[in-house]
């Protein structure tokens, strides 16, 4: 049993490696990558919409950073789903500047007010907002610049997470280092036309896609990811804007964070099982590489959750038969000798697992540095990255496993 | 409006990148297995030299013994040496584990292993008769075989636990199978049937040890 987990440990890392190398080699080859971008008098008419639900916290920073960008010509239209707070009216306030229309309806989701606003939008590309996000001056222009080519349908931003006013929780720290690594392979993604996640935060599309291929899916529970794979399944492009800024507040507790990652990963799991025929040579890198990956991380990470608490549910049996074999003596027990520690440090380093924990370490640490230089650096986040390793790598597998179960069990997944 | 995009079009970026990816995973999959095989290598080297700073002391203390008859009790030297073969011992287990109970090298140093625990013990119980030092001498014989391992794994544990309790209690642990002939000729003197056997003050022999009473109420 115990050479068999091995074997497929070994076999996971291995895997891993490859993915890895194929990502690092790809990054190299993508610097010298050149993409056309349009120039200012080019950039398409613009609409920005905004759905909200309860969101009176927020909105008011949402609303005036939009506002504030640098684009020549563009519209808000700000979508109440039905909120129970003061959402609308905060929103209300800002329909004194004639670049903002504000609508109100029954509470119905996320996708039924986005695609409430595409049906009132008159812009020529859409950027979908959520009204717990904020943006950078530039970040429409450098995103919208990318709409050269007739096949690039949607452009991605950097995301971050916005320490500005915002108390940097432990767990804002672990996701502000998690969207950081993400700039890396989105970087990545882009320059193998695989991009298969869009922010709901913050992405721009072509208005021309929503026309013939319809809107957003509302029975979708991560709607964004559903219109990311559509796109990607017609056979266009989502590029990425890796200098487009976009902040948004990230939860700040352990249980809406949970809920978050829940929905969003029983929706990758649902969405990539009703997109599965794109695992195939035909979607290139995409449906060879990338997508596979996607399916072996998450196998993977259930397969580690359920052999560590299976193998310490027995290695804790034992221990208490020893203890009891020992009349639960304690002697020397806190006896560490510094012969101890060596042997321990010895093991600890000796082995294999442990070197190749420490490659993956190294990768994502240039990974960071790549997302420092293009998006800014966030004071003492690398110190951080040791325990984002090991504390939040087994809550992704702890996710990954609620939301697999949840899948089988047919359990409700809601939004907060 | 848009146009359809035919997924014919649909291009590899670079098709021979997946060659590249998989020469640079194997060079880092092996590099990985090559630092650990390094510091094992490392840990080899040290136990050879732990083990001839060993031999080297019994020999001289052994001289010292002869020359001069020293007639000192202290058995303080004895018990630094003891605790360098539990670290060797140690050692020993964890090369086992990584390179397999059947590797050249392993068999070698075990077999010095064997070699130096029994001067140990005949310096040991020399002493202990001269002296009265009131020590107890456990040996114990396992087998790494798979269907003796478990039961080897938990009566060691044990031991190891008595020995932390009580200073007065040495331990010398041998493998059965082991090829030293001093350790194959222990084996034929004790007349060793059970794989797993540990004897106590060359007089108790138990088989069967489920828990610390049984060995304390012998010593």
């Amino acid at each position: 049993m115990r050479e068999w987990l091995i074997r497929v440990v070994y076999a996971s890392v291995f895997f891993g490696f490859f993915a890895l190398s194929f990502y690092i080699l790809t990054f190299i080859s993508g610097i010298k990558r050149k993409i056309p971008q349009l120039k200012d008098s080019q950039l398409p008419k613009a609409t920005v919409i905004i759905p909200a639900w309860n969101e009176e916290d927020s909105v008011e920073k949402t609303m005036e950073s939009i506002l504030k960008s640098e684009y020549p010509h563009f519209e808000v239209i700000f979508v109440d789903d039905g909120s129970k707070d003061r959402t609308y009216e905060l929103a209300k306030k800002y329909k004194s500047d004639s670049r903002v229309s504000v609508f109100t309806k029954k509470n119905g989701g996320k996708a039924s007010a986005l695609n409430l606003g595409i049906s009132k939008a008159k812009g020529d590309i859409i950027f979908t907002m959520d009204a717990d996000t904020r943006v950078h001056k530039l970040s429409m222009k450098r995103m919208a610049r990318y709409f050269t080519s007739p096949e690039v349908m949607s452009v991605t931003p950097a995301m971050l997470i916005d320490s500005e006013g915002n108390k940097m929780t432990f767990l804002r720290r672990m996701q502000a280092i998690e969207y950081y690594l993400g700039i890396f392979l989105r970087k990545v993604f882009a320059t193998l036309n695989a991009i298969y996640i869009a922010p709901g935060a913050f992405t721009v599309y072509r208005k021309e896609f929503f026309e013939k291929y319809g809107g957003y899916n509302e029975g979708n529970i991560t709607e964004d990811l559903e219109m990311a794979l559509r796109i990607q399944s017609k056979g266009f492009r989502t590029e990425n804007a890796p200098n487009a800024n976009i902040w948004t507040f990230g939860p700040a507790n352990f249980k809406s964070l949970s809920k978050q990652r829940v929905r969003w990963y029983t929706g990758l799991i649902t969405n990539f099982y009703d997109y599965r025929r794109m695992v195939s040579r035909k979607f290139g890198d995409l449906g060879l590489l990338v997508l596979p990956i996607g399916w072996i991380t998450i196998m993977f990470a259930i397969f580690i959750l359920l052999t560590t608490v299976i193998t310490s549910g027995i290695n804790a049996v034992k221990y208490v038969l020893y203890l009891n074999s020992i009349n639960f003596g304690f002697s020397g027990f806190f006896n560490i000798t510094l012969r101890g520690f060596e042997r321990f440090i010895f093991q600890f380093i000796s082995n294999p697992l442990i070197i190749f924990v420490s490659f993956s370490f190294l990768a994502t640490v240039l990974y960071m540095e790549y997302a420092e230089r293009k998006t800014g650096k966030i004071k003492d986040l690398k110190r951080n990255l040791a325990i984002f390793f090991f504390v939040f790598g087994p809550l992704f597998c702890y996710w990954w496993c609620v939301s697999f179960f949840k899948i089988i069990f047919k359990r409700a997944v809601t939004w907060r | 409006m848009v146009k359809d995009v035919s997924l014919g079009q649909r291009k590899f970026d670079n098709s021979k990148r997946y060659f590249y990816a998989l020469v640079v995973a194997l060079s880092l999959f092996f590099f990985g297995f090559f630092i650990s095989y390094g510091i094992h290598a490392f840990e080899f080297q040290k136990t050879s030299v732990l083990q001839d700073s060993v031999f080297y002391n019994f020999y001289k203390t052994q001289l010292s013994y002869e020359l001069f008859n020293n007639s000192n009790c202290s058995s303080d030297y004895l018990d630094q040496i003891g605790k360098s073969l539990d670290f060797q011992g140690s050692m020993l287990a964890n090369l086992e584990n990584k390179f397999g109970k059947d590797n050249k090298y392993v068999k070698e140093r075990k077999a010095y292993y064997s070699l130096l625990e029994l001067s140990h013990y005949e310096e040991m119980k020399k002493l202990n008769n001269k002296c009265d030092l009131n020590k107890s001498f456990i040996l114990f014989f396992y087998s790494n075989d798979k269907d003796y391992l478990d039961y080897s794994v938990k009566v060691g544990n044990i031991l190891s636990y008595l020995k932390k309790a009580n200073p007065n209690v040495l331990i010398y642990s041998f493998d059965v199978d082991s090829v030293d002939p001093l350790v194959h000729k222990l084996v034929l003197k004790y007349e060793i049937e059970d794989p797993v056997l540990v004897i106590i003050d060359g007089k108790y022999r138990l088989t069967s040890i489920h828990n610390i009473d049984e060995i304390n109420e012998y010593l």
